[in-house]
């Protein structure tokens, strides 16, 4: 393995630095064509080192494991735009996704080729960088960074950002819950079902959409429930005051308390595989990635599904659905009532805030002008003429402004796919998705009603020493087995003993009670 | 008595020099590849910090503290249970099928039917664990897998093959006997090409059949090669395929699929704690080392030993 590693080390350095397009060269390469950057606030004072050919552009590289295809160079008019406006020219990398992009960048780090921003794959990662001095703590700069910390929601809204006291993610506006469950309404018609509004009711719709052959097909071959991932269970577990996750949440008596230790949670458990077990769960609902579940609606095989409405009702999207069985019609529904006297909800929204997604390389402080572009940049973004390059891209050409308000052309449709790669910061939502999907505004609104669990954990810091990524692994893998039946949930308090022992979760949640109480969220 | 063999081997040098400068090459590779690199454990006592390199990382407090966590973590017994496992199996269920195959493809008689199927049967040895869990889903897919399409045609339910962990385990070794079956078989029919002729035609004079000749013949002379297979499976008792592995398992299943190789990947590379991933390695390495070692002396015992 410590060859294995060492190898990964040299290989990375050797390709780092022929991948990577070198600043210097970009900046030369580039500066010819932005003589139009009259920006003045800039008194970028070029050092000597730093070959800036018209000694204004400063090359930023940013690194992310999204799965979208940006423009060409040339093409991409966000970039080019940042550079008109701020003289920072930006250069944005995909290397990979998921898994792949961790490995990919991990390797590349380690061979001391830290991009200038990139986005931490993992909070066990990131914790991982900041031990070892990779990132920047944005703490010193919070004062040159006002507009963004202001455009975020003020001081309070930093605390998820921060790691061992120090501000390492860029922070972010409060990403909204787009989830929520859909059904086949024409199947329920067919089969003769309603609209369920229980577990029990849920539980017989599932079953006749697996086995009264709804596509009228003859084989039996669809599945009454899926959904993206272990996730999908939350559907049912929230509603009993249990989560698949350890969400932090507050009881009715305003105690701190985690989704775990939900007295009716294995009420819950047992709902879930009994699901199961009547064998109406999509057998691959673990593994099913965003795509695979749509692709799985397209072709009829799915009748309830667990998703959000952006991967549903986003126009080109429902064409995908609908192109199978153009009579297809999913109807959304609301959180399913347990019978157990918990509140039907589902899914979680953050009570202080999202955690921000990029970091900034240590290094950036070590010069100057890099520096300024970054701290330039993050406030452009947030500005309100960057906002609206990253959110709707180029006024007359992908919207207009008519009466103030921003209206989208065709070509936003078609050319603006990529921006919220961009949107480093994140974005205002809410005006956001009313010109970008029109089409799928009454889902909004649907998914911004619907009743959700107030999730407490972003607000706190793991203790010294808790492994926070090993426990909740630990507690994905044991959810996987209570829910498909490979660990009896009898054993569900002997798990919870478990994660005591292991991982010191009593610890954590003393922890947890302590921080939330010194912010002032419980009492 | 010294000064003798030191003079002696100066001799040897001396007339086969070629013979050294030819060797010389591979000696370079494996010191620069393989033990320069090696290093590199020192990590696995350290809290390896990147900035500050190998050699300058703090030495971790106490020096055994990433091999204590990881056998305090609920997955140490696991890990290395699936590890022993899986290699167990497959050591049992794979070492005897290419020796019948062998045997098969050299007990038939048409020349061209032998090479037909020789070729068929190492073919799938060249593809990537990639191209074989595409080939795995669409049998096995319990949506859209052949197999489950036919048992719910014939009024049968469908079979999570691939994410029921009861039976995974047996899918990684069935998938890994099926793609080196036709390869591992090829020592054998090389060594059974080795075999005196004589010997079968003096057993057909004595009147033996051609299954006693495969009992008394045949087999007797595989041992070697038998052992030899055995020795170099054991020694790698600890790596169960990283790559299949990797690649074919799935979450559902990983309680019975993750081995210690996986779980350095993802640990070292993907979450970047290099020192325990390192510790983990080097664990694997030593008891790796102690069993090629072990199982050679014991061979040596029926002097088939390696060396």
């Amino acid at each position: 393995m410590a060859a294995m590693v060492s190898l990964a080390l040299v290989l990375t350095a050797g390709c780092g630095s022929n991948d990577v397009p070198g600043s210097t060269q970009d900046s030369a390469k580039t500066t010819e064509s932005t003589d139009a950057n009259e920006q003045d606030d800039g008194e970028t004072k070029p050092e000597a080192g730093q070959e800036t050919a018209d000694g204004d552009v400063v090359s930023l590289e940013l690194v992310c494991g999204h799965g979208v295809t940006l423009p060409e160079k040339e093409k991409n008019f966000v970039e080019q735009g940042i550079r008109e406006a701020i003289g920072v020219d930006v250069t944005m990398n995909i290397v990979g996704a998921g898994a792949d992009y961790a490995t990919a960048l991990n390797a590349r780090i380690s061979g001391g080729d830290v991009p200038d921003l990139f986005i931490a794959p993992s909070d066990e990662t990131l914790k991982q960088y900041v031990q070892n001095g990779i990132v920047l703590s944005l703490n010193d700069y919070l004062d040159q960074l006002q507009p963004l910390v202001d455009w975020v929601g003020g001081e309070e809204a930093l605390r998820p950002n921060y790691i061992n006291g120090g501000m390492y993610r860029v922070p972010r506006k409060a990403k909204g819950s787009y989830s929520m469950p859909v059904v086949r309404k024409d199947w329920l018609d067919k089969v003769g079902a309603e609209i369920p509004t229980t577990m029990e009711e849920a539980l017989e719709v599932a079953k006749k959409l697996t086995f009264e052959d709804p596509d009228g097909n003859g084989a039996q071959d669809t599945y009454g429930f899926s959904g993206n991932g272990l996730w999908a269970f939350n559907l049912i577990l929230n509603s009993y005051g249990g989560s698949v996750y350890n969400n932090l949440v507050l009881d009715e008596n305003g105690e701190l308390t985690s989704t775990l230790l939900a007295p009716n949670m294995e009420a819950g458990l047992e709902m879930c595989k009994r699901f199961v077990d009547a064998g109406v769960v999509d057998p691959d609902i673990v593994a099913n990635s965003g795509d695979a579940l749509r692709d799985k609606m397209a072709q009829c095989k799915v009748g309830m599904a667990v998703t959000e409405w952006a991967s549903v009702y986003k126009q080109a999207l429902m064409e995908q659905l609908l192109a199978v069985d153009p009579d297809a019609e999913w109807v959304w529904y609301a959180p399913l009532d347990s019978g157990t006297g918990d509140r039907a909800c589902f899914d979680t929204i953050n009570a202080v805030g999202s955690k921000g997604e990029w970091c900034v390389s240590a290094a950036v402080a070590e010069s100057p002008e890099k520096l300024e572009a970054v701290i330039k940049l993050l406030n452009y973004i947030t500005s309100e003429e960057g906002e609206k390059l990253v959110s709707y891209g180029v006024e007359g050409r992908h919207y207009n402004v008519e009466n103030g308000e921003i209206v989208k052309t065709d070509l936003m449709s078609t050319e603006c796919d990529f921006l919220w790669v961009y949107q480093m910061a994140y974005r205002d939502d809410g005006v956001y998705l009313a010109v970008k999907f029109p089409e799928a505004a009454e889902s909004i609104v649907f998914s911004e009603n619907t009743e959700r669990m107030t999730a407490y954990e972003n607000a706190v810091i793991a203790p010294e020493g808790f492994h926070a990524e090993d426990m909740n692994k630990y507690i994905t893998e044991n959810m996987i087995a209570f829910i498909f039946g490979t660990r009896p949930i009898s054993e569900y308090s002997q798990f919870l003993e478990e994660l005591n022992t292991s991982f010191g979760f009593e610890d954590y949640m003393k922890s947890a009670e302590e921080q939330l109480r010194e912010q002032g969220y419980i009492e | 008595m010294e000064k003798k063999g030191r003079q002696r081997i100066r001799h040897i040098m001396k007339w086969n020099w070629q013979y050294y400068v030819m060797l010389l090459p591979f000696l370079i590779y494996y010191l620069v590849f393989k033990y320069g690199p090696m290093y590199g454990v020192l990590i696995a006592f350290k809290d390896y910090n990147i900035p500050k390199g190998i050699l300058g990382s703090p030495w971790a407090e106490p020096v055994w503290k990433h091999f204590e966590y990881f056998f305090e973590s609920p997955y140490a017994a696991r890990i290395i249970g699936n590890t022993l496992k899986i290699s167990f199996y497959k050591i049992a269920f794979g070492m005897i099928p290419p020796i019948i195959l062998a045997i098969m493809i050299n007990e038939c008689k048409n020349k061209w039917f032998r090479k037909a199927i020789q070729t068929a049967s190492y073919l799938p040895h060249f593809l990537s664990w990639v191209i074989i869990y595409g080939i795995m889903t669409a049998f096995f897919s319990q949506t859209s897998g052949l197999i489950n399409r036919w048992l719910t045609q014939w009024g049968l339910s469908s079979y999570p093959f691939l994410t029921d962990p009861t039976h995974f385990q047996a899918m990684i070794v069935g998938t890994d006997l099926w793609k080196g079956l036709g390869w591992s078989a090829i020592i054998y029919l090389a060594a059974i090409a080795g075999i005196d002729t004589t010997l079968y035609e003096a057993a057909i004079i004595d009147g033996c059949s051609k299954l006693k000749r495969i009992w008394y013949i045949t087999l007797p002379l595989l041992k070697g090669t038998f052992i030899l297979q055995l020795i170099l499976r054991a020694g790698s008792i600890m790596n169960a395929g990283f790559d299949q592995i990797y690649v074919i398992a799935s979450d559902q299943v990983l309680g019975v699929a993750e081995i210690l190789d996986t779980w350095v990947f993802k640990e070292g590379i993907q979450r970047m704690n290099y020192s325990l991933a390192s510790a983990v390695g080097l664990l694997k390495s030593v008891i790796g080392l102690v069993l090629v070692l072990g199982t050679n002396k014991l061979a040596r015992k029926w002097d088939e030993g390696l060396w």
